[in-house]
């Protein structure tokens, strides 16, 4: 165990190179420096393929063109970068986040708001990007918040610090949406404002209600479209449906083309939404903080859903008691694909920190838990 | 010729009842009646200056003497200007002063073209007051309504098809004060909603709102702002208002379709309902009518070209304080931009001794620079003093100066941008024959610290000016002795769109400090960084609303048991207040 935390505090610092090399590459393109890149001497964790003691790494056009024992730079004028007694993992992924959004995350007014995008407010200014960046982090899933049933859409970023936002989007990531069940959308947590009305739905069943209304309006309005393809190429006074963003998102949805990220605690409201999706006809990509994950393991397993969890973050509020610290170990071990996230840019900080508590609790090999932080969340 | 012979006739007509009904042929003859006429000349031109106020009749001008900057980098040393119904009738170095003309002696004067503030709120009506909304109590948190709410609701999004022109109302000080600064046209667009409306461009001249409309409409207004706070309806979120511009425009372009379909084939197809909303944004999606953004950060701008890209409208961006940081884009996009000179600086309450994050610092040092730096990258702006005193307006811009603008850019982002980005570049902008006769005569250089405007002509009509009562802030006028007291529960009636909201605002001393709380409709919120600096009063306000709080600031000006002011919440903007301390 003491080995495997110095293991880990040692990859912090090959991790940082490995994305300073990479933003380095992006940056003399163009110029008149070579497009290749080489790490040498360094102990690679593959996450994939084992560990690879005295390896190297050939970057090539900012892609990785080959690990081994032997690999060589082409390019007789490529960067070396000498890793001797240095770790190099896969840069960090965060499965939950809300960093480089401006404004609120929630777009709180109703429940299900599919219409709108963390896209749309990306402006990545904070220093937490460096410190994240800092922490051996390199891509987040920028989630919206959980204050409604149904949320926004989600970005997925790359942290090109220093680089024009247009370049972050990491474009041919699967587009996803927010989901969120107990506690905040139903708002038994918030106030509402002097003079405001009470928000439909204030029960965990009114939440289920409100995302099956959902999905029937959208079966609605893809059955409308398809009317329309049809007709139109007969009929010249067919014009197009009204384009209904809100609908549109949750149609991708139905179509396979659109991820849930759904925000959960308690097994009940777990197996609810899994049975709704078989009823409705849509698939859950992942289960975010499912802290009572550990309970219903098999029936996650068997939905194919992927959990994102904390390491061991619980207690803040009623739905979240009942959290135990091998939840992430149970969870792997009965075939759910497990990732630890951090919800927080401070936490976004030290997920390799988080990964390891998987081996403490529950004994996860250290591939494993480093899979959690990595390509765990990229499948 | 057909010019010339227009004037004879005037001067005739004109000299012909000057002369006590003699006729032409006889005044051409006696040279006792020309002397006559030399001496009324005389006469009105004694008239002229002494104080004046505003001339009822559009009259004939002619400065002479001057110098005369017709436009940036082309001035004529020594000249004359001739104005006649409105519009410049002649200049040049030899320009005739007609017979029948007051006569200005511009010696030692320059004349430049009418300033032109590219975005102001001015000549808006200000908002009908709606009684009957607020149940509950003086004193105690009052609950809206639901059908105030709604309305609330309602003016938070915004009507497009608002105009401005249609809902001017001339005169107040606030035109007064701009004119007095120099400025002669503004682009004037409503203040609530995210789609603002459609602003117009008109000349702040007399008591006539159809005769100020010079342009209308110029822009389809828009801005990102959220219902936060007294609504809080959807959209509240930033994210949200985006979504909601962008289904708007799909609305529209189904509406569009609709519209289309029914033009052609009338049998047999449904008719659609009218809408004016949606159909008040057809010219924008058509790409007649440009669409001005209100957006300051680098990120608002990328947004609203994001959206101008999608639905291929034609956008101009106003505010654009950080328009520096994407230059190269709105140059690339050939973008317009409408820059705001309300730099920020460092709040007039906080002690010497608060520190300020270096972020703030930073952006404080830098926005200044962001003028010269369009120009550099050859981005076309105009200016707007942004909300500041019109009296800052050409203060500001120097400071811009100083920030290494040229003087030329910045007379040329004043006047011939300015008129070619609102589309009225044929009728203002310069001084040239046929123009509409905006001018200001200067005591010299517009951007010297030292310079004063002497007269101001709009539409060809001499305006008085009005000096400022008080000395400007900050430049070395006398603050006012004594700290009023400023203890005690005042009642304030904030003016929004919708209607009046009652707060109290309860201020007490703590020692040598000032303290309070303020009771709104949202609640009771402590009031931080309470200040009195004569008699007028800062305090700050945090108010929690849907997840985030909104930042507020409040500044009044007490006189005995009465206060005026304005409270400022961020980008739901500002709201003036009234109110009293009942004793």
């Amino acid at each position: 165990m003491e080995d495997s935390m110095k293991k880990m505090k040692a990859i912090i610092s090959a991790v940082v190179t490995l994305a300073m090399a990479v933003s380095a590459l992006g940056q003399s393109g163009g110029s008149a420096q070579s497009s290749e890149t080489l790490i040498k001497n360094a102990t690679i964790m593959t996450a994939s393929h084992g560990t690879i003691k005295n390896g190297s790494i050939l970057i090539r056009n900012g892609k990785i063109a080959a690990v081994g024992a032997d690999v060589k730079a082409t390019d007789p004028n490529a960067r070396i970068i000498d890793a001797t007694g240095k770790y190099v993992t896969p840069g960090i992924i965060d499965c939950h986040s809300h960093t480089a959004a401006t404004g609120s995350i929630n777009e709180g007014s109703l429940s299900v708001t599919a219409m709108v995008r963390i896209q749309d407010v990306v402006e990545p200014e904070h220093p937490n990007i460096y410190r994240q960046l800092a922490g051996g982090l390199t891509t987040v899933n920028v989630l919206h918040g959980s204050a409604n049933a149904i949320g926004g859409q989600n970005a997925v970023l790359k942290l090109k610090h220093g680089k024009p936002v247009d370049e972050w989007f990491v474009t041919d990531a699967p587009p996803g949406i927010k989901f969120a069940l107990g506690e905040n959308p139903k708002r038994s947590n918030f106030q509402p404002q002097p003079g405001q009305q009470r928000r439909y739905p204030a029960t965990r069943m009114g939440v289920e209600e409100v995302i099956r209304e959902a999905f029937v309006q959208a079966k609605e309005y893809m059955a409308e479209w398809q009317e329309y393809e049809k007709k139109k190429s007969a009929d010249p006074k067919a014009i197009p449906p009204r384009r209904d963003l809100k609908l549109e998102a949750l149609a991708e949805i139905l179509q396979g083309k659109r991820l849930i990220h759904a925000h959960c605690y308690r097994s009940d409201e777990i197996l609810m939404l899994l049975t709704l999706g078989d009823e409705l006809g849509f698939k859950i990509k992942t289960l975010q903080h499912v802290l009572e994950g550990y309970k219903v393991a098999k029936e996650i397993a068997a939905h194919k859903a992927g959990a994102s969890t904390f390491a061991d973050s619980w207690s803040y509020k009623m739905e979240a008691f009942d959290a135990i610290p091998y939840n992430m170990a149970v969870m792997a071990s009965r075939g759910v694909v497990v990732t630890i996230n951090s919800d927080s840019d401070e936490r976004a900080r030290r997920l390799y920190l988080e990964a390891p508590k998987a081996m403490k609790y529950g004994g996860v090999s250290e591939e494993e838990a480093l899979k959690m932080i990595t390509l765990n969340a990229a499948i | 010729m057909n010019r010339i012979d227009f004037k004879m006739t005037q001067d005739t007509k004109l000299l012909r009842i000057e002369g006590g009904g003699l006729r032409m042929n006889k005044v051409k003859r006696t040279r006792r009646c020309l002397e006559c006429a030399g001496l009324f000349l005389l006469l009105l031109s004694l008239l002229i200056n002494a104080p004046l106020s505003r001339m009822d009749s559009r009259g004939v001008y002619a400065i002479r003497d001057a110098q005369i900057v017709v436009s940036p980098g082309k001035t004529i040393p020594k000249g004359t200007i001739v104005i006649r119904d409105g519009l410049i009738a002649d200049v040049g170095e030899n320009a005739r002063i007609p017979a029948d003309a007051r006569v200005i002696d511009g010696k030692g004067l320059t004349v430049y073209p009418g300033l032109i503030d590219a975005y102001t709120n001015l000549g808006i009506a200000q908002p009908q007051q709606q009684e009957q909304q607020r149940g509950g109590g003086r004193g105690q948190a009052a609950q809206l309504s639901p059908e105030a709410q709604q309305s609330l609701a309602a003016a938070a999004l915004g009507d497009p098809s608002d105009s401005v022109a249609d809902e001017l109302r001339p005169g107040g000080s606030a035109i007064d004060d701009a004119r007095s600064a120099g400025v002669t046209s503004a682009l004037t667009s409503p203040r609530q909603g995210i789609f603002l409306g459609r602003s117009a461009l008109i000349n702040l001249s007399g008591e006539d709102a159809a005769r100020m409309v010079v342009r209308s409409p110029v822009s389809l207004a828009i801005q990102f702002s959220t219902s936060s706070g007294f609504a809080g309806g959807y959209p509240n979120s930033l994210m949200g208002t985006v979504s909601y511009i962008r289904q708007s425009f799909y609305d529209a372009i189904r509406y569009r379709d609709e519209m289309d379909r029914y033009e052609k084939i009338k049998r047999g197809v449904p008719r659609p309902e009218h809408n004016k909303k949606l159909a008040a944004l057809l010219p924008a999606l058509r790409g007649e009518l440009p669409v001005l953004f209100s957006a300051n950060t680098e990120g608002d701008i990328r947004r609203a070209l994001n959206i101008a890209d999608e639905f291929r409208l034609k956008p101009m961006i106003t505010g654009a304080h950080y328009g520096y940081r994407v230059a190269d884009l709105l140059k690339q996009k050939n973008v317009p931009v409408i820059l705001s000179v309300n730099f920020p600086r460092r709040p007039a309450d906080m002690s010497d001794d608060d520190e300020e994050s270096l972020r703030v610092l930073r952006q404080r040092a830098e926005i200044p620079k962001g003028a010269a730096r369009l120009a550099q990258a050859g981005v076309k702006f105009a200016f707007t003093a942004g909300g500041a005193s019109p009296r800052d307006f050409i203060a500001n811009i120097r400071r811009a100066v100083e920030n290494g603008l040229s003087k030329d850019d910045a007379l040329r982002a004043l006047t011939v941008n300015a008129a070619e980005i609102l589309g009225v570049s044929e009728q203002l902008g310069t001084i040239e024959t046929g123009k509409i006769a905006n001018l200001i005569l200067a005591s010299g250089d517009l951007f010297a610290r030292e310079t004063t405007i002497k007269h101001v002509f709009v539409d060809g009509e001499q305006f008085e000016i009005k000096r400022p009562e008080t000395p400007e802030p900050g430049r070395g006028g006398a603050r006012p002795a004594a700290a009023v007291n400023p203890a005690g529960a005042w009642d304030l009636n904030i003016q929004t769109p919708q209607g009046e909201i009652s707060v109290k605002l309860t201020i007490r001393r703590d020692g040598d400090q000032l303290a309070g709380t303020m009771t709104s409709p949202m609640g009771t919120v402590n009031l931080s960084r309470v200040s009195i600096n004569g008699n007028q009063l800062r305090a700050t306000v945090s108010i929690p609303g849907g997840g985030d709080n909104i930042e507020g600031t409040i500044v009044g000006t007490i006189e005995g048991d009465s206060m005026r002011g304005t409270m400022s919440l961020g980008a739901m903007g500002s709201f003036e207040f009234t109110g009293s301390r009942p004793r």
